[in-house]
């Protein structure tokens, strides 16, 4: 199995539901949006950003940061009406808790 | 009109999760990154060992390849045999060793990987074990048999670092600490902009 997938799919589990549950009136539309979003950032964070930034603070805060601001870009576009503050305050609660998952539930080394 | 925020139950248990992830202890998980080490693969007496890094390290390394006899002791560099890549596209490609004897075996690289706060673990070695003697196996072109080595950098011990026993090089990495700030920050705002909307 890839060491890109477990991460992948934790992220997709916890981040999909946080940005569905902050539009209640397109839940499928901006969970598909994030699933796309989510999957582009995550696999390009832990696949090709540390062949440029090793793996060290500098490319976890640089990572974490463009994830948030890509994501809150992408739901700010697809939503309707179209309100930057909820589109942001989605990026960082899912991206937040994904962390967060991350931390608790997988093991070192696993 | 704005619609409004949505499940407020779901929201709370969301932000008491993060909440406890800000108390739990740091590790840098960069939305759960890999561990570092490598992956073995056993056929008949061809062991095929997959380094799995971030910086697409494979064969040729630097320093190149080791096998050590768990039973022996005995500590041997590998040629520079390098196997087929495709199986993991990311990353470089994989040591081929041929006509392993059977025994219980641990391979790594001679450079150990340094320690990276943000993998859940960075390991020395992997272990595997040939089950079964080869008698007509043979070395493929160009794979010179095994060179004697010295001891290997790892000892006894598998894990360079992990993330989170506190133990090895592992430390508190500065960088998790600052990712769970950022989100946090522009969450709360976000969350007090969305609440002044709704009284409007």
């Amino acid at each position: 199995m890839s060491p890109l997938l477990a991460p992948w799919l934790l992220t997709l589990a916890v981040e999909v539901p946080c940005v569905a549950a902050l539009y209640p009136g397109r839940r499928l539309a901006m969970g598909l949006a994030c699933a796309l979003g989510t999957t582009a950032t995550n696999l390009a964070m832990n696949g090709l950003l540390p062949r440029w930034l090793g793996t060290g603070a500098t490319w976890l805060v640089t990572g974490e940061a463009a994830a948030l601001v890509l994501e809150g870009l992408l739901y700010w576009a697809v939503a309707r009406p179209r309100d930057p503050v909820r589109a942001f305050t989605a990026s960082a609660l899912a991206n937040g808790a994904s962390f967060a998952a991350g931390l608790l539930f997988l093991p070192p080394g696993g | 009109m704005r619609a409004p925020i949505g499940n407020q139950p779901f929201l709370t248990l969301l932000l008491a999760a993060a909440a406890a992830g800000l108390a739990a202890p740091s590790a840098a998980r960069a939305n759960c990154a890999r561990p570092i080490g490598y992956v073995a693969t056993v056929t008949g007496s061809t062991v095929s060992i997959q380094p799995v890094n971030f910086e697409a390290r494979g064969c040729p390394a630097a320093g190149g390849m080791l096998r050590e006899n768990v039973a022996t002791g005995v500590a041997e560099r590998l040629a520079d045999f390098c196997g087929p890549g495709g199986a993991e596209p990311d990353q470089g490609l994989p040591y081929v060793d041929e006509c392993a004897g059977p025994g219980t075996y641990r391979y790594g690289f001679a450079t150990p990987y340094p320690c990276s706060h943000a993998a859940c673990s960075t390991d020395y070695f992997t272990e595997v074990t040939v089950p079964a003697p080869d008698p007509g196996c043979q070395r493929s072109a160009g794979n010179a048999a095994p060179t004697a080595f010295g001891t290997p950098p790892w000892g006894d011990r598998q894990a360079i670092c992990t993330s989170a026993s506190g133990g090895g090089c592992a430390s508190v990495p500065s960088g998790s600490g600052a990712v769970l700030l950022l989100d946090g920050a522009v969450l709360l705002f976000g969350l007090a902009l969305l609440r002044r909307q709704r009284r409007r």
